[in-house]
This record gives structure tokens, C-alpha cells and sequence, in this order.
């Protein structure tokens, strides 16, 4: 009996240290998931990481921290990954924190950015990040993790959507153009005019850019999704929302490219072909704040963020390609960008 | 119809409460008149509002505290001295106020009576208050607020700053220097006769609060940095004159005050150099009149305020610039009626023009009246009761009434043992900018309101000359209704909506030994407050902060102080402890508790009349690394030396 109960004990004692240090190590990094930017409160730095594991299928936050000892910063907006590194933009900070794509574990923090909003990856030598507040695009070399350049913009900058050579920038607070940059030489060589401020955008399979232009806050102005070729700069389509008060956000796209995904009182889903925007979301919001979403480009997967009240920990919605709710896991305060991290033998 | 039936039958039963209690004073009009000579003795006590409101709590807080803050601000004082909790965002940076549990808003600051919260944002920013211009703090909890004013759910701080009758002239120059690049002078004239008086106090103080701290998040390895953008230039001049015949009391006072402070960023945000300024500037009028006529006290307050807020932040291209006007008039009418009954009646019109950038049309306006009537009962001295009954109309519309009813008894004849109980229906309007703030500023919202109780238990006894103790506790509970919040809403832009109800609970004890004997005098104050303040229901969906404590509430604080005076020698060391408070609303993460220690020594002397002061004061003795906001470091040890010369003609 006594032997029996060492045994059990010594089980128990096993698993519970494999769950703790599996938690503590990082070691569900290695699969596949997708990174959650949690903002946090607006001076408040409590801006977090936290990841969603496809292996585990639960959410692991709070892991910057647990891997390296301090806070992210002050309102993390976007992360992007490059090969074996992690590129994560910390918006009221200032900086960039690079981190190994595995571990977690700080490799160098870039200073010195002005309000830095999203992050391109080029190429695997060269990101572009833009600024809510500077007039410039930095230009970050990924070689040695340092700030390369600017590209004087004279406005400021919002999202970013790189094809071939070419790297569109959309000029959002305020503003109406996407401006249109030569990657090779760091060049702006076009701009577009669009309609009131163009808040993001992506490519489609055809490569065409199409632009959400939410109106801008006053609701002066209709909202637009805007399709434009990205060989010519010129634009092939404009899709006006119905009326002023629609202000839609955050478009997103497949793994085909050929499905468009935004959140409008809801999430709404259509085809790159439609000729009209949809009447009635895809998924309601149900008492949810839909604020940030990513759509999974290998299964479909939907992964929606709920602010909540943007003051206490929101969610992370995970619904399938039909948009059955699989999953409501807590993140932490504001989760807003969605990462994907998949590995090639992620189905 | 049945509705508009029901509205008009409660504005008859409040238009008749209101009657009844009008009644009451005009009767002890006459009554008093009739009286004057039996009761003479009772209308002694001068005071428009009764610091010792019969069954409420409320302290004073005196020249003694006063002076060894002659160089501080409001925020300095009480965070050391007293049992609110003051969030501040560090040295030079701003600072608000929270009575048991409740937000900055639901605190009224006042000055003389007349309300000085910054009316757009609806609370007061106590780092802009230099201790060295006021004479007494009054503190009111809770209820004790009711008649001082509308919306002091928390409670109620009223700044005093009156004259000294006589025919001397007083010259007091104070200048002082400390850490931090911290230089600061107060001078005071008080000069004219029994029946006029003028009061000079002008302040100045620059710092440049530098100080040192350990830097243990923005890298992999902890580093010592120095605060910067921190500057702050403070200055501020107050004139008094006050004319006397018999009791009545002619004042007119003005204030001017202007604070310009580069404002540093958490210590996580990179920013650069000067990029965030805050100018306050305000200037404050006050015209009153106090009188007497027979058992009848009345008071006329007239008081005119423009106070300027410009915000700026070169990063994010921000010029803000905001002017408030408040138009206050006020008047009251105390009756004793016999011994017993004292009744006041009080109607305060406070009208407030607001011309912001931000908001529609860049001006709005709103005018607030308010009638409170008020009888205090006090039965042959050991029985007591209160009643308080409040209608305000806010732009024409009337509103719930508040009230008030307060008990007290003295458990035993000629022994100073007090049982108080009280229950009160308080309300606040909400601020200007939320409800005109554009975009989502809310016309419709409600007034947040309280329904609060509390128990109090005081006593002071002598245990051997000269020896004595003093000691109470308070026990209150309070549910606060409609709290506003912004939210997030249907449009690209945030509305303020009334979402929550959250209950405030807790004590406040203290007790003090006081030793007067030759040239001997010292004090021993211990004071100990627990609040509980969580979220009781919420109108957001799983909300996870129902029944948690709210953020940046501390539950434990405690406060001890010691002074010790022989001869011209004195010491005063002051011991506070702040425990732990919670950042997320769900309480997963918080700041620790902190306990910082100061002392303060000093000789004076007199000689041929004047007044020689020299003190050193020594804060954060211990050098304990501390935040009051997570991420805005607090300086460690400090220093500063205070000189203080008087003149007496």
C-alpha cells in the first residue's frame, strides 16, 4: 500500500512537472499556432504576447514576459516572422523586439521608431515598418537588426502589402492615398488616390490590392473597398458600403486568396468577384466585441479577438471555415493582431 | 400618461418636502428673533458648513500638518498624512484623489465652499494645490459631503484660507531648496486692523525633478536612469481682503495659480524631450458675505473662475486647448430654533461654460441648481439627529432628489464616547466631457448615484494629566450606481455610457496619544484604513471584473506619524504604508505595497517678536523604489531645507 502510494505520488509529481515546465520552457512554440498581440491599455504597459496552439489547442499568455523577465511595452500592434526570428512592433514604446522564433528569448530590441504601426517582411534582408505619427517609413535591415533608412513618406503611414518589387503603403489617419514604393530602391514612385482613410489591405490570388477605406471616424464619408492592379496602380473596383454609418475594419484574406474577410457589426465574408458588399455578417458578433481577426491560410480556420471593454482581458474566438465557434479562450487586455505560425505539416 | 401622472406627483411630494423644510426655517426665524438673548451663546460657532455635522464624520486638518507641507502640493499631504488614496503619476506629474474606494470624479475639491474640480474632467488634479497658500483643510467622508455640495460621493475636501483679527502686521518669508533641482518660496503678508484685514501669499516653486531610479523593464538587465521631461514651474498669488462690523464679514478673494510642467512618459515609452506639455492657469474670485442678525446667520457667495487647460504632444501633432468658465452663486440661511434645532437652507447655481476644440461647435454650456435644506437636532446634547434633503435641476430638467439623515449619541453623560450612524442618497452629475466630448460624448447620460451607510465610534479620554487618547472607526458600505465608463460602440469612436454598479466597503480607524506638559508637547497618530471596493454588476458581457477589487484601490493603507516638541526643538516622523494595488481588472496582476518613511526636524526661535525657523526634512528615508502607477517611478531619498522668517509689527 505505502509502495503504491510513492508510485501514484511520483506520477502525480511527473506530470504536474511536464505541464508546469512545458508552460515555463516554450516548448509548444515549436508546433504550429498562431501569436495574438494583446495592446493592453493605452499608457498602461501592459502589452503581452500570447500564443494559440494547434498541438495543445489551448492559449499559452503572457509569454514574452515568462521568456524573458520584463514586459513587451507599451500597446505591441504587429509581429511579423523571418525566418528563425520574430519581429514584433511596439507602438507607444517606440521599438521593434526581435526574438527567437522558438524560444522566445530577446535576440536585440531596435530603438528609436516614431509611433511604429505594422511591419512588411521585403525580404529576408529587409523589413518596412510604418508610423501613425512620423512622415516616414523605417527601413530595418534583418541582417544585423538595425534601423537601415527611411523613405520620407510626407504622411504618415498605416498598412502594408508587398508584391514583387513593389511595396504599397496606405496613408490612413486622415488621409485618402496609398502610396505606392520601390523596394529595390527604397523609392516612392506612385500614390493612388483612394477614398477616406484606407485602414488595410491585402492581395488576392489575382494579384490585385484591395483597400478598406473605413470612411474615417466622423462617418462624413461611405466607406469603400477598393480593388486596384498592382502592375498598373490603377484601380478596377470600387465597392461603396451602403450607408455612412458602416465603419468596417481589419480585412483580411485565405490561404487561396480568393475569399475577403473584414469585421462590420460582425464578420463579414465575399468573394473577390462580388460586385456588392455583403448585407449581413458571416459571423454575429453575439454580445462579442469583434475587434481584430486572422483567417488560417492552410484550413480556413477563423480566429476573431474580443476586446470585451478594452479594459479587462478579451478573447480569442476560434471558429471553423463554416463559422462554428470551436473555441472561446481568454487572452489578455486588447487582443488584436492574429499570426499565424503553421509548420509545414500542418493540415 | 401614467408616467407623466407619476412625475408629477413625485415633484409634488419633493416640491412639498421642500416647503415643509423652508417652513421650518422661516419659523426659526421668528422663533430666534424672539430669542436672541436666551439663546445668544448658542450661535457662537461660526461655520457656514459644520466641520462636526451631528452623526457624520469628518476632520480637520490644521497648521500644524499644514506647515511641514508648506512646500508641497495637496497630493503630497494627504497621500502622507491622511487615509485617502492618491493616484498620482510621480513627482510633477498629476495627481487625484480617491475616498473610500470611489473614482477621482466623485470627489469635490473646494475652496472656501465654492467647487473647484476642473469642470470638463469633473475631478481635481491635487498636484496643482500648493499647501503653502491654504490656512485648514477640512475632510469630509462620505455623506458629511451632503451639505458642502453637490457630487462628493467619496467625499468632500474643502481648502480654507481665512484671516487673523488683529492690529498686527506679519511678514513671513519662507524660502526653501531640496533634491532634484527642487527651489521653492512662499511669503505671506497679513497686515490691517479688528475690522479690516488683507492677506498677501504668493508661491513660487521650479523643480526639475531628476531624480534616479532603477530601470528593471525596458531591458534585459536592470540600469540606473534618470528621470527626464520632468520639469515643473509653479506659481501662484492670493489676495484676501476681509472688512468686520460686529460679526458680519465682508471678503472678496482672488487666485491666481498657473502650473507649466513638461510631462514624462512611462517608463516603457520612448519619447523624446519636451514632446508632452500641460498648462494649467486659473484664476479664482470669490465675493462673500457672512451675517448675522439676531439668531439668524445668512451668507451671500458670489465666485467667478476661468481656469485654462493646454495639453500638447509634438508626436502625435496634439495642440489641445481648453477654457472653462463657472459662474457660482450661492446662499444660505442658518435658523436656530431653541436650544435644539438648527436648521440651514442653501441654494447654489452653478453655471459652466466650457470652449474646447473638442467639443461640438467648440462651446457648450450647462447650468446646475441645486436647493438643500438641512436640520440638525440636538437633543439636550447627548441625542443628536440630521436630516438633509437635496433638489437639483440640471438644465431645466429636476432630478432625483438626494438625502440624508444622520443619528448620534453620547453613550455616556460627560464622557466624550460618540455613537454616530448615518445613511445617505448622494448623486454626481456626470462631467462636461462625458457628456459633450466630441465624438462620443453622451447627453443622456444618468447622474451616478450612492446609497451609502456607515457606523462611527468616537472617543477622547484622558488617562492622566496630561495625557490623552483619542480614537474612532468608521465602518461604511456603499453601492454606487450607473458608474460611467467609455465603451467602445457602433461607430469608429467610443461612447461614455452608465454600465456599472460597484460596492465600497471598509473602515477607518485612528487612534493618537497627545502629551502637553512644560515645554513638552508631542503626538502619536496611528491610523489604519481597509477598503473594499469591487464591481457589483456590469452590463458588459462576462464582465470579468464583477467582485474584484477595482484597480489602483489599495485595501490595506496605514499611517503613523509622531511629533515631538520641546522647547523650539521639534521632529516630526511620518511612517505610511500603501498595500497592494491591483492594474487588471481581473486582480491577476498588481503594484506591491510599498513603506516610506520621512522626518523632519527643525529649531525655532522668537526674538524681539519674530520668528526664526530653520527645518530639515528628510523624504523616503529608506530609498524605496515605489510606483503609484505602474511604470512612473517615484523618487527615492530626498532632502530639502526650509527657512522660515516672521515679522511681527
Amino acid at each position: 500500500m505505502k509502495k503504491l502510494f510513492i508510485s501514484i505520488s511520483i506520477v502525480i509529481i511527473f506530470i504536474s512537472c511536464d505541464k508546469n515546465s512545458d508552460d515555463r520552457n516554450g516548448s509548444f512554440l515549436s508546433g504550429s499556432g498562431a501569436f495574438i498581440i494583446n495592446e493592453g491599455n493605452f499608457m498602461g504597459g501592459n502589452g503581452s504576447l500570447s500564443f494559440y496552439s494547434y498541438d495543445s489547442l489551448k492559449i499559452y499568455n503572457d509569454i514574452f514576459i515568462n521568456a524573458n523577465g520584463r514586459p513587451l511595452g507599451d500597446v505591441p500592434n504587429s509581429l511579423a516572422i523571418s525566418g528563425e526570428r520574430i519581429y514584433i512592433v511596439v507602438n507607444n514604446s517606440g521599438k521593434v523586439e526581435v526574438v527567437d522564433k522558438n524560444t522566445l528569448e530577446s535576440v536585440k530590441t531596435i530603438t528609436g521608431l516614431i509611433a511604429p504601426r505594422n511591419i512588411s517582411i521585403v525580404s529576408s534582408t529587409k523589413a518596412y515598418v510604418s508610423s501613425i505619427y512620423s512622415d516616414s517609413v523605417t527601413v530595418l535591415d534583418l541582417t544585423d537588426n538595425s534601423i537601415s533608412g527611411f523613405i520620407n513618406l510626407r504622411r504618415s503611414s498605416e498598412a502594408i502589402a508587398v508584391i514583387r518589387n513593389k511595396a504599397f503603403i496606405s496613408n490612413w489617419v486622415g488621409g485618402a492615398e496609398v502610396l505606392v514604393i520601390d523596394t529595390d530602391r527604397d523609392k516612392v514612385i506612385d500614390s493612388i488616390s483612394v477614398a477616406m482613410e484606407p485602414e488595410s489591405m491585402v492581395i488576392d490570388k489575382n494579384k490585385m490590392l484591395w483597400v478598406l477605406c473605413n470612411g474615417g471616424w466622423k462617418r462624413e464619408f461611405y466607406a469603400e473597398l477598393i480593388g486596384v492592379n498592382t502592375s498598373t496602380n490603377v484601380i478596377e473596383k470600387r465597392l461603396v458600403f451602403p450607408t455612412k454609418l458602416a465603419s468596417p475594419s481589419c480585412l483580411q484574406i485565405d490561404g487561396d486568396g480568393s475569399t475577403l474577410y473584414y469585421l462590420e457589426s460582425g464578420l463579414r465574408k465575399m468573394k473577390t468577384d462580388a460586385e456588392t458588399v455583403p448585407a449581413t455578417p458571416y459571423i454575429a458578433e453575439s454580445g462579442h466585441y469583434f475587434y481584430k481577426m486572422g483567417i488560417n491560410p492552410v484550413n480556413g480556420d477563423i480566429l476573431v479577438t474580443d476586446a470585451v471593454d478594452y479594459q479587462q482581458k478579451g478573447h480569442l474566438l476560434i471558429y471553423d471555415s463554416a463559422g462554428k465557434l470551436l473555441s472561446d479562450e481568454m487572452a489578455d487586455i486588447i487582443p488584436g493582431m492574429v499570426c499565424f505560425k503553421l509548420n509545414s505539416d500542418f493540415n | 400618461m401614467g408616467s407623466y401622472r407619476h412625475r408629477m406627483l413625485t415633484l409634488k411630494v419633493y416640491i412639498t418636502g421642500l416647503l415643509l423644510l423652508t417652513g421650518i426655517s422661516i419659523k426659526a426665524q421668528i422663533s430666534s428673533e424672539l430669542d436672541t438673548i436666551e439663546i445668544k451663546e448658542v450661535i457662537i460657532t461660526h461655520k457656514k458648513v459644520p466641520a462636526d455635522l451631528i452623526g457624520f464624520k469628518s476632520i480637520a486638518i490644521d497648521s500644524s500638518v499644514t506647515g511641514n507641507f508648506s512646500h508641497e502640493t495637496l497630493a503630497d499631504l494627504l497621500a502622507q498624512s491622511s487615509d485617502i488614496s492618491v493616484k498620482s503619476y510621480g513627482v510633477g506629474g498629476s495627481a487625484t484623489p480617491s475616498f473610500r474606494g470611489t473614482s477621482a470624479s466623485q470627489t469635490q475639491l473646494q475652496w472656501n465652499n465654492i467647487s473647484i474640480n476642473n469642470p470638463m474632467l469633473g475631478q481635481a488634479d491635487l498636484s496643482l494645490i500648493p499647501v503653502g497658500l491654504i490656512d485648514k483643510i477640512d475632510i469630509y467622508y462620505g455623506g458629511s459631503s451632503m451639505p458642502a455640495g453637490n457630487g462628493g460621493i467619496g467625499g468632500t475636501i474643502n481648502l480654507q484660507t481665512k484671516p487673523v483679527w488683529n492690529n498686527n502686521t506679519t511678514i513671513t518669508l519662507n524660502p526653501g531648496a531640496g533634491s532634484f533641482g527642487h527651489y521653492s518660496g512662499v511669503v505671506k503678508v497679513r497686515t490691517g486692523s479688528l475690522s479690516f484685514q488683507s492677506v498677501t501669499k504668493a508661491y513660487m516653486q521650479y523643480a526639475e525633478n531628476n531624480f534616479s531610479f532603477l530601470n528593471d523593464v525596458s531591458s534585459a538587465e536592470p540600469v540606473w536612469e534618470i528621470r527626464r521631461n520632468n520639469q515643473t514651474f509653479q506659481k501662484g498669488l492670493l489676495q484676501e481682503l476681509y472688512y468686520r462690523k460686529l460679526k458680519n464679514v465682508l471678503s472678496a478673494r482672488l487666485w491666481y495659480q498657473s502650473a507649466d510642467r513638461n510631462l514624462p512618459a512611462s517608463i516603457l515609452i520612448q519619447q523624446p524631450d519636451g514632446n508632452e506639455k500641460q498648462l494649467d492657469e486659473s484664476l479664482r474670485t470669490i465675493i462673500n458675505y457672512d451675517g448675522f442678525k439676531g439668531l439668524t446667520e445668512y451668507f451671500i457667495a458670489g465666485s467667478f473662475s476661468v481656469s485654462k487647460l493646454d495639453y500638447s504632444n509634438k508626436l502625435a501633432s496634439i495642440d489641445s486647448r481648453n477654457l472653462s468658465e463657472m459662474l457660482i452663486l450661492k446662499a444660505g440661511l442658518v435658523n436656530n430654533i431653541g436650544q435644539y434645532v438648527r436648521t440651514k437652507i442653501t441654494i447654489d447655481n452653478e453655471n459652466t461654460l466650457v470652449k474646447s476644440e473638442n467639443y461640438e461647435d467648440n462651446r457648450t454650456g450647462r447650468n446646475v441648481v441645486s436647493v438643500t435644506a438641512l436640520a440638525e437636532v440636538n437633543g439636550s446634547g447627548r441625542f443628536g439627529a440630521t436630516f438633509l434633503f437635496r433638489e437639483i435641476i440640471n438644465n431645466n430638467s429636476i432630478l432625483l432628489p438626494d438625502y440624508s439623515t444622520g443619528l448620534q449619541m453620547q453613550i455616556a453623560a460627560g464622557r466624550e464616547y460618540y455613537l454616530k450612524a448615518n445613511y445617505s442618497r448622494n448623486s454626481k452629475l456626470p462631467s462636461m466631457n462625458d457628456l459633450y466630448w466630441a465624438p462620443g460624448g453622451n447627453p443622456s447620460l444618468m447622474n451616478e448615484s450612492a446609497n451609502m451607510f456607515e457606523i462611527i465610534y468616537e472617543m477622547k479620554e484622558q488617562i492622566y494629566s496630561p495625557l490623552y487618547l483619542n480614537f474612532d472607526i468608521a465602518l461604511y458600505h456603499n453601492t454606487i450606481k450607473n458608474m460611467i465608463q467609455w465603451l467602445p460602440g457602433n461607430y469608429a469612436y467610443w461612447m461614455a455610457e452608465n454600465v456599472k454598479s460597484v460596492n465600497t466597503s471598509g473602515l477607518e480607524s485612528e487612534l493618537s496619544f497627545s502629551y502637553t506638559h512644560n515645554k513638552i508637547s508631542s503626538i502619536l497618530k496611528l491610523s489604519y484604513t481597509y477598503t473594499r471596493a469591487t464591481t457589483k454588476d456590469s452590463e458588459i458581457t462576462n464582465d470579468e471584473s464583477i467582485g474584484k477589487q477595482l484597480i489602483y484601490v489599495p485595501e490595506n493603507q496605514a499611517n503613523a506619524a509622531l511629533r515631538f516638541n520641546y522647547s523650539g526643538f521639534y521632529s516630526n516622523w511620518i511612517s505610511s504604508f500603501t498595500g497592494r494595488r491591483y492594474t487588471t481588472l481581473d486582480n491577476t496582476s498588481y503594484l506591491p505595497a510599498y513603506f516610506i518613511n520621512s522626518l523632519s526636524v527643525g529649531y525655532g526661535i522668537n526674538h524681539k517678536d519674530n520668528l526664526y525657523n530653520l527645518s530639515l526634512t528628510a523624504d523616503n528615508i529608506f530609498s524605496t523604489g515605489y510606483e503609484a502607477i505602474a511604470y512612473y517611478p517615484q523618487p527615492g531619498r530626498s532632502f530639502s531645507l526650509k527657512l522660515l522668517i516672521q515679522f511681527i509689527k
